[in-house]
């Protein structure tokens, strides 16, 4: 879906995405990792449509589509939670039902239906305790959780994550997990995050920016097992203990790799 | 479904007749109607709020604003004659009760009340959101301006006590504070554009707010009490 | 004398709602401690507390003899350096050269440029000293936050949520500088969601459970528990992958980071002489 892309911010010198290409199949998940500065959240924003509509003098060069055509900002078919999820909060409303319900007004869903995703979203959040607090009174974590149930309440094609595991908990973490593969059922998921463990648990494949290049694109077991320098990402590190001791990756999972380094002479 | 509960009783229709009348009453009224007004709204507030910070802050802005707008009347007229003096008292006290009457109805109320009266009277929702969303720069400028401040005495810097020095204080902290307002306001366009602001199909609202028998009486009572204030 | 003495402390933001049940705790100028806990264990409510941003309902906070609620917070800015969770928030000035220099000219120091120039070393960010701020990337600006507040010089820092949203590069940065701290005779508080980092960078541990101190212990001490991985869990944290390796193998010192762990694998002995 994308071929030879590249983009350039307005008043920079250098592409902040340089020769992109890759082709994503129907249902498969994406996952965006690269160190910080490497281009990874430009990307998602191409991907949106947002840079085409909100950086109008960046000079852009190769094909992008999204579904086949061109990608426009469609709030409707797109679902975007950006690193800050404080900025996310629309701001106006006082509970997190209502927060929940925002975009759905805006996007003219009938009341009933919308009160029916609110009840929807808050069960599979498990936000239930949360329902009648203030949007801004909630923690980093919850604000988090909060602004990905704002976005797939409107029942998304695609959710664009910005690296959702910021600020959780590995509890939260593991929650997230399960929800997004889960949700990676109905939706297509392309998410930007550090924690390459989560990556490989929820994502069929994995491409790696490093200075806006793609160094690499493939399947979670191809990069760990490619000769590609990956010192600057967080390998989990039970994969990083086998490929030191033997130099490659045998396993993905922790309690086989757990076993082989038991037994390894 | 639980219901959310709403604080005040009236709807912003009210609130804005209200602010009609003020406004008439100031521009064409006497000195007492205009100091009665002023302890009207001020005890008003203070019975809702019974903070003292609210009375700090009221004092703090506004008597030297009150005092910079006489003083300014008497400069543009030169010689200091009691009539003038007389005259820059009425300003200062036009301008105080507009204040205090806009710090009531923004006290009594909240955004989310404020939108849900505004969508009631079919006004344009464009309209509604540009309302709003300023309401939400000033809170986003008063956390920023909070956070900025803690960082900067945690950084060692000194903030005194009198007025004046706070006054002083204010400009070092005026330019981070637009500075990041402005620079988050980029993002927080994108986000408003992803969250649907923009379509143009007619909006559907989870919660709606007519306005009852009793504001529309009140309301209609502030109209004609404003029409009789300018014409005689 | 302790630098940060929590005595018997409770706070409440609301009635019946308590944060905080009679805490109690000393932290000494040279100590490297962490502290966890769950979203709402009280954490931040601690961070405040410390720099008297609150004043306690019950109990006594002093922080290098005096008490920090009582004083104005430039006070505390001399005796502790504090980064706070959202670098954000503490960043105001219009270059980077001034947001780092900014403290030093607060508490009066009027050499600034070496110090400046060690600390954008330290932390990579010479090339940026005359950009904006907000043209940084967050993870730089996380930089910064910590640059700048490094730079007061101060015998101790509180850092709260260090390593939030960087990638490995920032974290190996941001880890020399801590050890820098360290030999510099300097302590530090962690504040954090990242164990492994905790553990690396801390000797002692505070594990935060909804209000009370539920932990207190040197980290290899915690970490030879045998109800530590359970402890974390009841906590909604969860072990570090290293120790947990290290754990689970019953290796003799349970290690932190990976060649430690390595090299108390059996076989490793064969590969070094091989």
């Amino acid at each position: 879906m994308l071929e030879h892309f590249s983009f350039q911010y307005p008043f920079t010198h250098n592409p902040a995405l340089n020769d992109i290409s890759f082709r994503l199949l129907p249902g498969k998940t994406l996952g965006i990792i690269g160190p910080s500065a490497s281009g990874k959240t430009s990307l998602l924003y191409a991907i949106a449509g947002i840079l085409q509509k909100h950086f109008p003098a960046g000079i852009t060069s190769g094909t992008i589509a999204r579904d086949g055509t061109q990608p426009v900002v469609n709030p409707s078919e797109i679902g975007f939670v950006f690193q800050d999820p404080y900025m996310q909060l629309s701001g106006v409303t006082e509970t997190v039902e209502t927060e929940i319900a925002f975009s759905l007004e805006q996007l003219a869903i009938p009341q009933h239906i919308i009160r029916a995703r609110i009840d929807e979203q808050i069960s599979q959040f498990q936000l239930g305790h949360l329902a009648l607090r203030h949007p801004r009174s909630l923690s980093g974590g919850e604000t988090r959780l909060l602004a990905l149930a704002c976005e797939t309440a409107k029942h998304p094609r695609w959710l664009l994550l910005d690296q959702p595991t910021e600020s959780l908990h590995s509890e939260g973490i593991r929650f997230l997990t399960t929800l997004l593969n889960a949700l990676k059922l109905t939706t297509n998921i392309i998410m930007v995050d550090h924690r390459l463990e989560v990556i490989a648990a929820v994502c069929g494949r994995v491409l790696f920016l490093h200075h806006g290049e793609q160094q690499f694109f493939g399947t979670p077991p191809e990069l760990f097992t490619s000769a590609i320098d990956t010192n600057e990402l967080d390998i989990p590190l039970w994969i990083d203990a086998q490929r030191q001791l033997t130099g490659r990756a045998e396993t993905l999972l922790y309690r086989k790799s757990l076993r082989m380094l038991q037994q390894w002479h | 479904m639980r219901v959310i509960c709403v604080r005040v009783k009236f709807h912003p229709i009210v609130f804005i007749t209200l602010l009609l009348f003020t406004f008439a009453a100031t521009v064409a009224g006497g000195l007492i109607l205009q100091l009665s007004l002023v302890v009207v709204f001020l005890s008003f507030s203070a019975f809702i709020k019974r903070r003292r910070a609210f009375w700090k802050k009221m004092l703090t802005f506004g008597i030297p604003l009150a005092l910079v707008l006489v003083i300014l009347n008497d400069f543009i007229l030169t010689s200091i004659k009691p009539e003038y003096m007389e005259q820059g008292v009425h300003y200062a006290l036009r301008f105080l009760t507009l204040l205090t009457c806009l710090l009531t109805i923004v006290h009594v109320t909240t955004p989310t009340q404020f939108a849900l009266g505004l969508r009631s009277l079919k006004l344009p929702h464009r309209l509604n959101h540009i309302f709003l969303l300023s309401f939400e720069v000033f809170d986003s400028f008063r956390t920023i301006a909070q956070n900025v401040s803690t960082a900067q005495q945690l950084r060692g810097f000194r903030i005194r006590k009198n007025i004046f020095s706070r006054t002083k204080n204010l400009f070092p902290l005026f330019f981070p504070v637009v500075f990041s307002a402005l620079s988050m306001s980029l993002d927080r366009g994108i986000a408003f554009d992803l969250k649907g602001i923009e379509s143009p199909v007619s909006k559907t609202y989870l919660l709606e707010w007519k306005p009852t028998a009793l504001d529309k009486f009140l309301s209609a009572f502030l109209l004609v009490l404003s029409f009789l204030v300018i014409v005689f | 004398m302790a630098l940060i003495q929590f005595t018997n402390v409770s706070f409440s933001y609301l009635r019946n709602v308590p944060v905080l049940h009679h805490i109690s705790f000393s932290i000494e100028k040279t100590e490297r401690v962490m502290l966890v806990g769950t979203i709402g264990a009280g954490k931040s409510t601690m961070l405040k507390l410390a720099v008297g941003l609150l004043s306690p309902d019950n109990g006594t906070v002093i922080v290098d003899g005096i008490n920090p609620s009582r004083n104005p917070l430039h006070e505390i800015a001399r005796r502790i350096g504090v980064a706070l969770q959202n670098p954000s928030d503490q960043i105001f000035s219009i270059t980077v050269r001034e947001e780092i220099i900014y403290g030093l000219h607060n508490l009066g120091v009027q050499e600034t440029s070496h110090t400046l120039h060690r600390i954008a070393d330290l932390f990579h960010l010479t090339d940026v000293l005359d950009k904006h701020p907000y043209d940084l990337h967050p993870a730089q600006r996380r930089l910064l936050a910590l640059a700048s507040t490094i730079a007061m010089n101060t015998p101790f820092c509180i850092f709260d949520e260090p390593t939030s949203g960087v990638s490995k590069p920032e974290r190996k940065l941001i880890s020399a500088a801590l050890d820098q701290q360290t030999t510099a005779g300097k302590g530090y508080l962690l504040i954090t969601h990242d164990l492994a980092f905790g553990m690396e960078q801390c000797d002692r541990i505070l594990v935060l459970n909804k209000g009370i101190i539920a932990v207190d212990e040197a980290v290899p001490d915690f970490l030879r528990r045998p109800d530590a991985q359970g402890i974390l869990k009841a906590n909604g944290m969860q072990m570090p992958i290293v120790p947990r390796m290290s754990a689970t193998l019953a290796q003799e010192n349970i290690a932190v980071l990976l060649p430690d762990f390595l090299s108390q694998l059996p076989g490793k002995h064969n590969e070094n002489t091989l």
